[in-house]
């Protein structure tokens, strides 16, 4: 077994087509054994893709960007900083990278809800080269096996506003659930709102039924105690607490979310 | 494997399985004042800096280092000539046991460089990753904000 450090995405792309190879970002959620069945361990970290940049009104962050990176370089109030800030501990977000995080999309994720609300892009070389949906990606994995993610990106700004919470046993804990709303609104109405659960069965859940009622709707004329009442999530038991209470919780989150934007409307 | 390893300023050649923890590699080659604690990045313990930046050693593949230098606390201070944060520990009463001790001054380290002047609040978060079984914390973040002083006197 061997580890390779290649310097250019053309070196990359050529030794994504070896048979046996593995990708190392931040090497904080790999085991031992999957380095030791490796024939091949790619270290991604001398790719120039250690950046966070804004290019026009699009955010780009390359694959090696570390959380903290993240954190730094982000308006302090973004949708991303908030979810980050309680994402593992600082010494692991200095080592967990963007597209590390974004590869493994594991249950406990904090980035999937907030990807999916800003309608994030990956680009991608190997098997496939491109930029795709960050969605197309959750709902076909197996597809992009044999790919690297070398860029996570996003609109900037715009008129959304955003709330994220999450649920864990403690500050350092995995993620039970997360609970993603964001709003954009055209003067007092909502133009288009996007609700996004993670750590349920499904992995994650859009509200769609929720999202439809609030169109062209003013944030204060909806009912909040009503507004959730036809939701089904379902979750597995877990360490945090039983699938009924977990899904209780999600509701619990999800209408904190809804009164912390009315009211800051 | 064998690598180099620029460890607390010095360059060491060093022999490694291909799938080593770079806290294996650090205990193994006798820098135990990086401490084993649960090896799965909860504890702090293995707290290390790699080019300043504060890690846990036990979540860091040795082979994945590469050139970035490696700071273990006695990279900043010995018994003799001890760093002002280390002096702050003592001063403070922060130190029990002493197992969390140099994840403590090192992440108090890590913190100072970016912020000398650190709330309790950005404390807190500096040392969000440390776990200390002994003190409750308090003496600890006393210590931090003493360090913060002694560092702003010594510059
Ligand atoms: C104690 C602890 C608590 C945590 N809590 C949370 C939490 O609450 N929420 C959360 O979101 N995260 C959390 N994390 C982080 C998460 O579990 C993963 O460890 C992390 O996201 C992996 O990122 P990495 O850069 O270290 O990737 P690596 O460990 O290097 O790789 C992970 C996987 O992705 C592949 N890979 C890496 N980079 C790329 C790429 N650019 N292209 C294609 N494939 C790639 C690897 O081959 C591997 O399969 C926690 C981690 C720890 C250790
Ligand atoms: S031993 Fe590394 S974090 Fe506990
Ligand atoms: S002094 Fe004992 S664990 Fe902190």
């Amino acid at each position: 077994m061997e580890w390779y450090f290649p310097k250019s995405l053309e070196e990359l792309a050529e030794l994504l087509k070896e048979e046996g190879v593995f990708i190392h970002a931040g090497g904080t959620a790999i085991k031992e054994e999957r380095i030791k069945s490796a024939k091949r361990v790619i270290d991604i970290s001398s790719l120039p893709l250690n950046y966070v940049k804004k290019d026009g009104d699009i955010w780009r962050i390359g694959a090696t960007a570390t959380l903290s990176r993240v954190m730094d370089s982000l308006e302090s109030d973004h949708l991303l900083v908030k979810a980050l800030k309680c994402t593992a501990t600082t010494p692991l977000r200095n080592r967990i990278t963007v597209g590390g995080s974004v590869f493994l999309s594991p249950l406990w994720s904090n980035f999937m809800g907030p990807l999916l609300a800003l309608d994030a892009k990956l680009n991608v070389v190997g098997k496939l080269n491109g930029t795709y949906s960050y969605e197309e990606f959750l709902s076909n994995k197996a597809k992009f096996q044999g790919c690297a993610v070398t860029e996570v990106n996003f609109q900037a700004g715009g008129s959304t506003c955003f709330f994220f919470d999450r649920f864990a046993r403690t500050a350092n804990d995995y993620s039970a659930l997360t609970v993603t709303l964001g709003f954009s609104m055209k003067g007092d109405v909502v133009d288009e709102a996007k609700i996004v659960v993670t750590g349920c069965k499904k992995v994650y859940e859009r509200l769609n039924a929720v999202e439809a009622g609030f169109k062209g709707k003013s944030l204060k004329a909806i009912d909040p105690d009503r507004l959730f009442d036809d939701v089904k999530l379902e979750f597995a038991d877990k360490p945090a607490g039983s699938g009924p209470y977990l899904a209780e919780v999600a509701r619990v989150l999800l209408m904190r979310g809804f009164d912390a934007l009315a009211s800051a409307r | 494997m064998k690598a180099s390893f620029n460890i607390n300023g010095k360059v060491h050649e060093l022999e490694f399985a291909p799938h080593a923890r770079l806290l294996d590699l650090l205990r193994d080659n006798g820098f135990t004042e990086v401490k084993c604690g649960c090896r799965e990045g909860f504890c702090g313990a293995c707290s290390v800096l790699l080019d300043g930046e504060l890690v846990n050693s036990c979540m860091v593949y040795a082979a994945s280092v590469g050139e970035r230098k490696i700071t273990t606390v006695k990279g900043i201070g010995s018994i003799h000539e001890p760093h002002p944060i280390q002096e702050a520990f003592v001063e403070a009463g922060a130190v029990q046991c002493g197992f969390c001790t140099p994840g403590m001054v090192l992440a108090t380290y890590a913190l100072l460089q970016r912020n000398p002047d650190p709330t309790d609040e950005e404390i807190k978060e500096a040392l969000d990753g440390n776990f200390c079984r002994c003190t409750g914390y308090v003496k600890i973040i006393d210590a931090v904000k003493l360090a913060a002083r002694k560092v702003k006197e010594n510059d």
